[in-house]
């Protein structure tokens, strides 16, 4: 099978088809093309680097070896997020039932300043969006798995409404509702951060002073 | 549709949020909009929460998974930076019970190194000293003849007999016999008083490993309590930072917003 100059232009559809006949190549460029995706959607369902790896690393070696019963009724992309998705799910159950504490990984502020050379975005900055992105990623933690995942796929994926019930098993209008009522306790959370912290802040500003 | 059912569809607010709305639909949600303060405020902060989830980074990370084809029989996936994720997974903190064992081990190791043997047994806690252990078998192994030990031994005698008479609870029951007598007879006499100090020893070591574990166990407690105290103050000061932070990032927000 030649599988030389594998053109960026194939579709996954087409990737898929050649995988199928053996061909690993092919294969690896979709993993090229797909591995950030489930990273990102991997640590953002579980929170930690290493279990996102293993997450991803497993996805595609289920994938590679469940080719032949991918009968493309969907989209290669939306059946790796499916079975990035169950793997996910069956992590999260599994640290349920171990006692072993596991400690979230928070951004460390100086070291993510210490990782940026350039001296364009200031300290304040990062460790502003540093902690941005901690409330979110927290907040985002205590929702219910549906709402959470509702709102990964469609905030940070892109896929449209009808995907998101395909994946989920649900019909188009639930994974609506879901993706809604997780907005919208998102929206309560944060909105109620902020009027406790902008009570107390005129105090925070005069400790600013020099 | 009427205003209280534009209201109640939250599957097409969601659809205007994400532009997934045809025209004519899109057009409606706007019109509902402008005259319906409450869902325009909802449209605003769903939007605001939006804003809020763009800024959760995750780390940009490319794995280089790779799938190999193998001869025969299943593919071989791995990455070809690490194959390390398993075993960096699990650093863990030893168990409570584990330190112990530890703790255990290390001061029986001390104990074999300092010749002392601690057993606990059906006759309860039996300390013994390995220096009372050794001493009998150097001295029978000596012959019967004049030697220069004879000496050594009876001065040993004196020293134990002199050591034993001023404890508390005299044992010297084998004191008591004649100095005068053969060899055979020192020897088991220096035996008794060897074994009587022993157990002498045994009983002062037995009070001062219950003293050294009570000591112990007073300056554990004290340890935790201050530890306690100190994590207590961390988190304290770590909810101050947080809030702090958090502050700051609004302030931020509201300068670039009047920008």
């Amino acid at each position: 099978m030649e599988s030389a100059a594998l053109p960026m232009a194939w579709t996954d559809e087409e990737l898929v088809a050649r995988s199928v006949q053996g061909d690993t190549e092919s294969f690896n460029e979709l993993v090229l093309r797909w591995e950030r995706s489930i990273y990102a959607l991997a640590y953002r369902t579980l929170g930690r680097e290493e279990d996102a790896r293993d997450i991803c690393q497993e996805t595609f070696l289920r994938a590679f070896r469940g080719l032949s019963a991918f009968k493309g009724q969907a989209k290669f992309s939306s059946w790796l997020y499916r079975i990035a998705l169950n793997l996910c799910r069956d992590a999260m159950r599994r640290e349920r039932r171990t006692p072993l504490v596991a400690v979230p990984e928070g951004i460390d502020p100086t070291e993510l300043a210490a990782r940026q050379p350039s001296p364009a975005p200031s300290v304040e900055d990062l460790v502003a969006r540093a902690e941005l992105s901690r409330h979110v990623a927290s907040a985002m933690r205590r929702l219910p798995e549906d709402q959470r995942t509702a709102i990964l796929l469609k905030e940070y994926h892109g896929l449209t409404f009808q995907e998101i019930a395909d994946i989920m098993g649900c019909p188009l209008s639930t994974a609506k509702t879901r993706l809604y009522q997780g907005l919208s306790v998102l929206r309560r959370e944060f909105t109620s951060g902020e009027r406790r912290s902008a009570e107390v802040a005129p105090f925070r500003r005069l400790e600013k002073q020099p | 549709m009427t205003r209280d059912e534009f209201c109640n569809d939250k599957a097409l607010l969601v659809s205007y949020l994400y532009s997934g709305c045809d025209d004519g639909e899109r057009r409606a949600v706007e019109a509902h909009l402008a005259e319906c303060g409450a869902c325009a405020a909802e449209i605003a902060g769903l939007r605001a929460v939006r804003g809020s989830l763009s800024e959760w980074e995750t780390p940009e990370r490319l794995l280089g998974i790779r799938v190999a084809a193998q001869e025969r029989g299943g593919p071989i996936a791995g990455s070809s930076q690490e194959r390390a994720p398993v075993a960096s997974r699990w650093r863990w903190t030893p168990p409570w019970w584990l330190q112990t064992a530890a703790a255990v081990l290390f001061f029986a190791a001390a104990a074999g190194l300092a010749q002392v043997e601690v057993r606990y047994g059906a006759d309860g806690l039996v300390v013994r000293t390995g220096w009372g252990r050794t001493a009998p078998t150097t001295q029978s192994a000596g012959t019967p003849a004049q030697a220069p030990w004879r000496q050594d031994l009876a001065a040993l005698e004196q020293e134990l007999r002199r050591e034993l008479s001023s404890a508390t609870r005299p044992t010297a029951v084998v004191a008591t016999r004649a100095p005068q007598a053969n060899e055979l007879n020192l020897l088991s006499r220096v035996r008794d008083l060897i074994e009587q100090s022993e157990q002498k020893q045994q009983r002062e070591l037995a009070i001062r490993l219950v003293d050294v574990v009570r000591d112990a166990d007073i300056q554990r407690r004290a340890d935790q309590m201050r530890v306690q105290q100190t994590v207590g103050q961390l988190e304290g000061q770590t909810d101050v930072a947080v809030r702090q932070n958090r502050e700051l990032l609004n302030y931020l927000v509201r300068v670039s917003q009047q920008r």
